[in-house]
């Protein structure tokens, strides 16, 4: 027991997996990345320094692995394919939600990968900006030129989606949480 | 109080949580001022406070081929972290086990003398040390002394073999400390004919078998000698010809003893 209280790694696998979801967009996908993360990791177990950040250095793993399948199976063109998979997979337990969580989800996908993943790590991890930066191997001011440009896509996509009426988008969703809980 | 256009990075940074307090405090004399930039700041709150509901939760229980993983990564970091401590330890065990055999086939030391201005080993500087600590602390009511000494303990956590004692000798105390050369061992002991004396150990980088050196400096008589990557330091306040028989003897007990 003190040895997962030293190095707590299965406490870090929900926040692993919902960053690989985050970027793959998947979940048996978020799940093979989470896995090949760990045995990459056991394999470079002796670069782990005692004193530093054992989740940034989880995370930092976890996206280098991700850019690496990306490049080496050009994902672009898999992932195309598989989008219609995926979304039916991805939004599937956020329905008992509220279908609104899933327009969310929706417009996050939107996003290009690199914003997406910029916007996870803070807003949803809650790290800083430094710890952010250190994981996606940017300087900070490019994180925040991402973030910028994720926080203008979602607000002109919530915009699109009020004027676009009361029945559909974001109008809905507003609405609908205005009336409260009954609709969750 | 809203003369100043803020930048959009400030912005971004108020929306992060980012910013120290003051600068918080003149963003939002800023926004309250300001209906425009208010409405587009709360819109991108829930933006955000959105995409936390949506991607934050618990998620799926993780699949258990992840979970056996992760442990594993657990064990393998916590032994890690045991190597890094012991130091490159992975060809020690081989070497101490070929060191004890040469030392046996050797025979028993011959302890030696040099002169005084030879200098020693910088760890024997560190028992020197550790020895005026050690007076210190056993003369301190504060300080705990720990008498008990379990060799077997002490080689699993340091990686230190413990000479078997005389019977004779009373342990006094017993500390593990840090050094620069990993975790170092001092234990004190009463010995009746010499004294308190201290007997010092810490690892080496290198394997070798070297025969107790005796030396006399600053009113200290102390003897270093190694054993496989176990460098050992003596220290007693006396100087007398019997000290070099109880050395040569030391030197020539590695432990065998779990039974100790």
């Amino acid at each position: 027991m003190s040895k997962s209280a030293r190095f707590d790694v299965v406490g870090h696998l929900p926040a692993l997996h919902r960053y690989a979801l985050a970027l793959t967009r998947h979940r048996a996908d978020a799940d093979d990345l989470v896995h090949d993360v760990l045995v990459l990791a056991y394999e470079r177990r002796a670069s782990f320094r005692p004193e530093s950040n054992l989740r940034l250095w989880l995370f930092a793993i976890l996206h280098n692995r991700f850019i690496d399948d990306a490049r080496a199976h050009s994902v672009r063109a898999a992932h195309a394919t598989r989008e219609a998979q995926t979304r039916e997979d991805v939004v599937e337990p956020v329905q008992e939600q509220g279908v609104w969580l899933g327009q969310v989800r929706r417009a996050v996908e939107d996003l290009p990968e690199d914003q997406r993943a910029a916007l996870h790590l803070v807003a949803v991890e809650g790290m800083s900006y430094t710890q952010a930066a250190e994981v996606l191997g940017v300087p900070a001011g490019t994180l925040m030129s991402r973030l910028a440009r994720a926080r203008m896509a979602l607000r002109i996509m919530g915009e699109a989606g009020e004027s676009a009426g009361a029945e559909t988008g974001r109008a809905q969703r507003r609405l609908k949480l205005v009336r409260g809980a009954d609709d969750i | 109080m809203t003369s100043d256009p803020i930048p959009e990075h400030d912005l971004q940074a108020y929306l992060d949580g980012e910013l120290p307090r003051a600068r918080m405090i003149e963003i939002e004399a800023h926004l309250s001022g300001n209906a425009d930039a208010a409405v587009a700041m709360m819109a991108d709150m829930r933006s955000w406070n959105e995409v936390r509901l949506a991607y934050g939760g618990a998620g799926d229980a993780p699949v258990i081929g992840n979970v056996a993983a992760a442990r594993r990564l657990e064990r393998g970091l916590t032994r890690q972290l045991w190597m890094r401590r012991l130091r490159k330890g992975a060809a020690v065990m081989a070497l101490i086990g070929s060191g004890w055999l040469a030392h046996a086939y050797l025979g028993p030391w011959v302890v030696s003398r040099v002169a005084a201005r030879d200098l020693p080993p910088a760890y024997v500087e560190d028992a020197v040390r550790a020895y005026h600590a050690t007076e210190l602390r056993l003369s301190m009511a504060s300080q705990i002394e720990t008498r008990a000494l379990d060799a077997s303990e002490i080689r699993a956590a340091t990686e230190i073999i413990v000479p078997d004692l005389p019977p004779s000798w009373e342990i006094e105390d017993v500390q593990v400390f840090p050094s620069t050369q990993g975790p170092s061992l001092q234990i004190a002991i009463q010995t009746g004919a010499f004294g308190l004396v201290t007997l010092f150990a810490v690892r080496s980088d290198t394997a070798s078998i070297a025969a107790p050196t005796l030396l006399r400096r600053d009113g200290f008589t102390t003897a270093h000698w190694q054993a496989g990557h176990i460098n050992y330091a003596f220290v007693a306040k006396v100087d007398t010809p019997l000290l070099e028989g109880a050395i040569g003897t030391l030197a020539d007990r590695p432990a065998t003893s779990d039974a100790h």
